[in-house]
């Protein structure tokens, strides 16, 4: 795979990003030249020497005397002498595997414990991941976690955490609860949270989450604000904004809503500015500017944005989907106070998180942590494909006990099993069903040029199908024309470099 | 166009090194090892500044006429002779272009980590841990003068204590068993004479299951006549560092090599010298005894500094000829690579990050956790680097310069150069 790849900015500026070295610079036009002719397979040097002397044509640039040409061959091969635009080994790269202790390791050393309490819910929300719209969900019967399971998952986890092999000190773990609406299963919460704090971590704090509909907030405020919770309020803006919001009967819940966190906010208005955010979940009856300017003028909060999930969609509701669907990034370019929304909203937004992550992966002064300094000198490896290892983020545990990576993927790549009286996860089992995922994808992984900084996880492709389709494939065309994009937004909003390096820390 | 009324962008390349103290200012290229030094031009230094403004990062546009300016022109004229920084004409762009600034970022930076609720500056805080060094016993039968002292300037054995001590076992299996997880690389053994640790065979059996490179540190007479011992090392891939210092006795020293050769045990002699005439019998001995991986350790011993000066001491060409690269740069700004990820446990249990820092705590008495916990939080070893202490922090060199190491404690100052009083 080639070693530099060449963009160009709005600006029509030449850019490099050289896969070796892992960094992005400016690139003179003229040095550009020379590293176009690598890239299309040309010796640079012979190149030069065959170019008449006094003034050469380049394309693009101009007539250059020779002795001007010289210097950015030099140049070049200075970079070059330096391990610049050398072969990048894709293959070597992406032979990371996951082992059996990988998943231990990430189970003693756990961030997040998310519970699915109930599958219940006091709303019918359209665009509801376990909706109309999706497929690859357990049947929904309004079931209630056993708070026993819940207590097992505890156990199991505290004897790892409390294990030689947490890594860490002091560091919080979440205990959060989902749902449905988690509200409806608040007996489940009650004992959960009284389990917690009898158990004896001995390296780690608890903090409490919560992600609630709200209609049951004004009933259960004092429980959730004496222990603290943190709590993320789904609501999609004003009364319109939140029609897809709707009760049972099919009555709009945005009043009962609105109702329920303004009682919060009265009674525990210091609880309420620390604890409490909103997530917006954008569809084609909010915008960008409407919900940065409802949320900030009526809570003084910014809201996070969720798009739809495009993955597991009902074939038969395609179209009625789609019509729903609707895109941040377009949101924002149709803003009028776009600026503005753009300081408020800063990392909640795509176009922003783009930027972010170009600093973060595509430049080689941004490191994840202290170890990237010591063990810089060895050729880097890792699995293919952008998905988390498992267990490296959260544990995910559902109504039905399964155990689950996340709860943003479908419920049948569950990795293990709890209940009333044990948890069960065989680690070996795990790491082989990952390494069989990967194996099915790599040969496409190995020529995409995106294969750095990938953010697909595969289990939002069809991965169960033998031969699994990954349209985020790039080449390097496209990584180009993404690093450009990227590149040009830094050139328009210089200012945008520092605050981001400044400002964002990425977990 | 008229040349006069051209307009340029003139910028750094990304990988060039700058810094500035008040009217003094360095750039370096780590593709050359090239290093551009300004003193007293506030001129160079201004233009710096501009170039390094969160709405320049690294450009600013340059008329012909600017370009009069002498400050800007030797600025301009050094950029492009040493390849760190160019100019374009205007007319070749639609619009200013920008520079990848090289602001070093850290996601896990231990003073962010400080201030975030959400997180702890103990995040995966053993994994940090490479390189373990263990002091088994305190006791052995030679009687070197450096035994005192110079396991503080490198790694070296030491009996060091008013007490007969040795390492307990369980001390070391719970150094092991929470390491292991991590990126624990290297565990070296020292003594004393490692030899008559009462539990070495239990040590032997705890370490050999661990993918970990074993190393063991070892005063070349303490050797003599240890075949069995050494045979034993070898059927366990273990790697032999041995200590020689002066007086040397040549005829002991070659029986000890004869017998690590004919066992095909990796080998490494260290010679401690503290006189540029020990140096020399070093070099004499090595030729004339055809030994390989041989690692030299200058030794201070109070009285030698004119051989640390001649011989230790680094000048502009000494750093300029090292060419350390950016990821050097950037890890010189944030971390002490020599000393970063290191832990030393002595015989008595005492726990420190650098021996010449107070302990972090004692074995059986603190937990691992809360030492290193300690260590992240504090920052005064595997953290300390030359923008913090005296006189370097001033010093235009700091980012470029080798990282402080021990000698600076032994001797007492941190400049062990000829560049900043």
């Amino acid at each position: 795979m080639k070693g530099c790849i060449l963009s160009t900015s709005k600006n029509g500026n030449s850019y490099l990003y050289d896969r070796g070295h892992g960094s992005s610079m400016y690139c003179h036009p003229l040095l550009r030249h020379f590293i176009e002719l690598l890239n299309n397979g040309a010796d640079p040097e012979e190149w030069f020497a065959q170019q008449p002397d006094g003034e050469v044509e380049i394309e693009a640039y101009g007539k250059v005397p020779k002795q001007q040409l010289a210097y950015y061959l030099h140049k070049f091969l200075l970079m070059k002498a330096d391990g610049y635009f050398a072969p990048f080994d894709n293959e070597r790269y992406l032979s990371g595997r996951l082992e059996a202790r990988d998943v231990e390791l990430a189970l003693a050393n756990i961030r997040q414990v998310t519970y699915e309490v109930t599958d219940a819910c006091n709303l019918n929300c359209e665009y509801c991941g376990y909706g109309k719209f999706y497929s690859d969900y357990d049947t929904r019967t309004d079931k209630k976690l056993d708070v026993e399971a819940g207590k097992r998952t505890l156990d199991y986890l505290l004897e790892l955490l409390n294990s030689p092999l947490n890594q860490s000190h002091h560091r919080p773990i979440y205990i959060s609860f989902y749902g449905g609406e988690p509200l409806m299963n608040i007996p489940f919460i009650e004992e959960m949270v009284d389990y917690v704090k009898s158990l004896d971590f001995k390296h780690n704090h608890t903090v409490f989450s919560m992600t609630t509909n709200a209609l049951l907030l004004e009933k259960y405020m004092d429980f959730l604000q004496a222990n603290e919770f943190n709590l993320l309020v789904s609501l999609d803006g004003d009364e319109t904004g939140s029609s897809y919001r709707v009760l049972k009967d099919g009555s709009p819940a945005y009043p009962h809503i609105i109702r329920n966190v303004e009682a919060l906010r009265a009674k525990y208005p210091d609880y309420f500015r620390s604890n409490v955010n909103f997530n917006a979940v954008f569809h084609n009856k909010n915008s960008v500017q409407g919900l940065h300017k409802y949320f900030k003028e009526r809570f003084d909060k910014i809201p996070t944005l969720s798009e739809l999930n495009t993955t597991g969609i009902n074939q038969e509701l395609k179209e009625e989907f789609w019509a729903t669907y609707a895109n941040v990034q377009e949101s924002l370019m149709q803003a009028e106070d776009y600026s503005l929304i753009e300081k408020d909203m800063f990392m909640r937004l795509p176009n922003i998180q783009g930027v972010g992550l170009f600093l973060d992966q595509f430049n080689d002064f941004t490191y994840r942590d202290y170890n990237e300094f010591i063990f810089s000198n060895e050729a880097p490896r890792r699995i293919p494909t952008g998905t988390c290892q498992p267990f490296s983020k959260k544990i995910f545990i559902t109504v039905n006990g399964k155990i689950l990576p996340c709860e943003r993927i479908g419920q049948q790549h569950n990795l293990g099993f709890v209940d009333s009286s044990k948890m069960e996860i065989d680690f070996q089992k795990v790491a082989d069903l990952y390494n069989s995922y990967y194996d099915k994808i790599k040969r496409q992984c190995v020529s995409c040029s995106n294969s750095e900084v990938c953010m697909q996880c595969i289990f939002n492709l069809d991965i169960e199908k033998p031969a699994p389709k990954c349209n985020g494939l790039m080449g390097d065309k496209e990584l180009a024309k993404l690093l450009g994009t990227q590149i040009s937004y830094i050139e328009e909003n210089p200012t945008i470099y520092s605050k981001i390096i400044k400002e964002v820390i990425i977990e | 166009m008229n040349k006069q009324k051209q307009k340029y962008w003139f910028y750094l390349d990304s990988y060039v090194h700058a810094s500035w103290k008040k009217d003094s200012a360095l750039l370096y290229n780590p593709l050359t090892g090239h290093i551009q030094e300004y003193i007293n031009e506030p001129g160079i230094v201004k233009f710096l500044k501009r170039l390094h403004h969160p709405r320049n990062l690294l450009v600013i546009p340059v008329s012909h006429r600017e370009l009069k300016d002498p400050a800007l022109a030797q600025l301009v004229r050094d950029a492009r002779q040493y390849f760190m920084g160019d100019l374009v004409e205007q007319s070749k762009s639609g619009g200013k272009p920008v520079q990848m600034q090289p602001i070093v970022k850290i996601h896990r930076d231990a003073n962010k980590m400080k201030l975030e609720t959400s997180r702890s500056v103990g995040e995966d805080m053993l994994k940090y841990i490479n390189e373990l060094n263990l002091y088994v016993k305190n006791q052995c039968r030679q009687t070197c003068a450096m035994c005192g002292d110079a396991f503080r300037q490198f790694l070296c054995c030491t009996k060091a204590s008013t007490s007969k001590r040795e390492l307990e076992p369980r001390h070391i299996s719970y150094l092991l068993d929470h390491l292991d997880g991590g990126s624990l690389d290297t565990v070296n053994i020292l003594g004393g004479d490692p030899f008559s640790y009462s539990y070495w065979n239990e040590l032997q059996t705890t370490l050999q299951p661990r993918d970990i490179k074993k190393v063991l540190f070892c005063h070349y007479k303490n050797l003599d006549g240890r075949e069995k011992d050494l045979q034993t090392l070898a059927d366990r891939s273990w790697h032999l560092n041995i200590l020689v210092n002066f007086p040397l006795d040549e005829s002991l020293l070659e029986r000890v090599k004869k017998n690590a050769d004919n066992l095909g045990l990796p080998t490494a002699f260290h010679f401690i010298v503290k006189s540029a005439d020990e140096f020399q019998r070093a070099e004499a001995a090595i030729e004339g005894m055809s030994l390989e991986s041989i690692q030299y350790h200058p030794y201070f011993d109070g009285t030698n500094e004119e051989f640390f000066q001649a011989g230790v001491f680094i000048d502009r060409g000494t750093i300029a000829a090292s060419k350390p690269k950016s990821r050097d740069i950037h890890a010189r700004q944030m971390i002490n690579p020599l000393n970063f990820g290191n832990l030393t446990a002595h015989s008595d249990g005492k726990v420190h990050a650098n021996v010449n820092k107070k302990p972090l705590g004692t074995l059986g008495k603190n937990s691992l956790y809360d030492m290193i916990f300690k260590e992240m939080r504090d920052g005064k070893s595997w953290r300390r680097t030359r923008h913090k202490v005296k006189p370097c922090a001033d010093c235009l060199y700091n980012s470029i310069c080798p990282p402080l190491s021990n000698y600076e404690y032994a001797l007492g100052r941190n400049n062990l150069c000829d560049i900043r009083e």
